[in-house]
């Protein structure tokens, strides 16, 4: 049976990797096909056979491929072209997503907030829900994943 | 009350209020003064202050007016075809009255699209289904009539292959399988012609536990099917191409990838002249289902459709 589906926004930095970790974790948890998606922006349309943009999707092809190699087997891959939250909202509408995860950064005092504007951008651009993946900096146990995957589950 | 909920004429007034007031406590309570004619320095301090008041005043408004800006740009990236956006309903009570008569908007349109969609659909395939019936019982007859007559064999294979091909558009336009025996048997059909004629070898993988589906989910699995597989004879140069049918959380999954060229960018939508896959995603989201048309992952493309299961 196909199960549903998790599309994870990854980039090469730790919070977009902390983001396809707990995507990954999710979707082992509540078995769920997981749609690793990286967005090249600020290539202009109609401008993505030149050379920048060749090189610029090569580029994520790799950081891609090397992200779901880290993960292990059975995520699928896909590489957009233009605004991330724009294009994190089609793939998740074309893949008939359940959940969407994102990176955050820290803010405010003492790092205790997340900081994510993509989570707004969302919040218009997809009626999806949207999960903000805390940074790499805290402490994620397997005990808390778990808790909140069941807590989901319920 | 908070700045912010102020209707946007009160906070325009406020700010422009605000600065002009401390304009007129700082020449009320500082020593500044302006002879006349006025001295370089005056003009200069002058000059600065009322710099500093026009960009307190630009800073102040661009905040205030923000979530219009924000709004105008969100509607200007709405796209029907990924329907279920809405615009979070924020800003003073003016931007978020004007939000949320937008969202209704888009609800209202969407409703309008998904229904007038179906008419056009349903207009299209029964139309469809006329002319099928047209050549199939009227041209199919003439043809077998004069391939009895004929004596020639030359001419009468002529006429056979027209025979054939006027069956096959009828086929094509009418599938009878989909309607007679149901979608797993339509699907091996149309597999089966098209591997005959392609020359492609197909593997098909079709669960035998799928949940049941509307006639217009079934007829918008087919159509995919047909129009994925017509791209893979045309443009996918591919020696291999699997179709898949499986069932998924509430809903069937159709799955089909070849091992051709693939596509030469990742958003094959974006793209114009693409008519055939604008067509494949209106008929998913007409019936509730989710289209994507990507790389497969060994290259070639693949094409995955989701629809809701239920007989409704």
């Amino acid at each position: 049976m196909t199960r549903g589906t998790v599309v994870c926004g990854v980039t090469e930095t730790p919070d977009g990797r902390s983001a396809a970790e707990l995507a990954s974790a999710l979707g082992t948890r509540l078995g769920l096909r997981l749609v690793l998606v990286y967005v090249v922006d600020g290539v202009p349309q109609g401008t993505h056979e030149s050379l920048t943009a060749r090189q610029r999707q090569a580029g994520a092809e790799q950081a891609l491929d090397e992200i779901a190699r880290e993960l292990g087997e059975g995520a699928e891959k896909r590489i957009m072209l233009g605004n991330r939250a724009e294009a994190l909202a089609q793939v998740a509408a074309e893949e008939g997503a359940d959940l969407v995860v994102i990176g955050s950064r820290p803010a405010g005092f003492g790092s205790r907030k997340l900081r994510s504007t993509l989570a707004r951008e969302l919040e218009a651009a997809t009626p999806i829900p949207v999960v903000v993946a805390p940074p790499t900096t805290r402490k994620r146990t397997e005990h808390r994943l778990a808790l909140a995957a069941d807590a989901a589950v319920q | 009350m908070r700045l912010s909920r102020l209707p946007l004429l009160w906070r325009v007034f406020a700010i422009n209020a605000t600065l002009l007031v401390i304009a007129t406590l700082l020449l009320a309570l500082t020593p500044v003064t302006i002879h006349e004619p006025i001295a370089i320095v005056e003009a200069i301090v002058l000059a600065v202050a009322l710099a500093v008041m026009l960009a307190a005043n630009l800073l102040l408004l661009r905040h205030t007016l923000q979530p219009v800006h924000r709004l105008v740009d969100r509607m200007r990236k709405i796209d029907l075809l990924q329907p279920g956006q809405r615009i979070p309903e924020q800003g003073g009570v003016e931007v978020a009255e004007l939000t949320r008569g937008f969202n209704e908007m888009l609800e209202r349109l969407e409703t309008e699209r998904r229904e007038s969609g179906q008419r056009a659909l349903r207009a299209q395939e029964a139309e469809r289904r006329r002319i099928a019936s047209g050549l199939h019982d009227e041209v199919g007859q003439v043809l077998t009539g004069v391939l009895l007559r004929l004596e020639d064999d030359e001419t009468k294979e002529a006429v056979r292959q027209a025979l054939e091909e006027v069956r096959r558009i009828a086929r094509e336009l009418r599938p009878e399988m989909l309607e007679q025996l149901g979608l797993v048997s339509a699907l091996t059909e149309l597999s089966r012609k098209f591997a005959d004629s392609s020359g492609i070898r197909v593997e098909r993988r079709f669960a035998t536990d799928l949940p049941p589906l509307s006639d217009d989910s079934e007829l918008a699995v087919y159509r995919v099917a047909q129009e994925s597989l017509t791209n893979v004879a045309r443009h996918a140069d591919a020696s291999r191409v699997e179709i898949a049918l499986q069932p998924g959380p509430d809903s069937v999954v159709l799955r089909i990838i070849d091992d051709g060229r693939g596509i030469p960018t990742p958003d094959p939508f974006a793209l114009n002249g693409h008519g055939g896959l604008r067509g494949m995603r209106e008929r998913a989201l007409l019936v509730g289902g989710a289209l994507a048309v990507k790389r497969g992952g060994e290259g070639g493309v693949e094409v995955r459709l989701e629809v809701p299961a239920g007989e409704d």
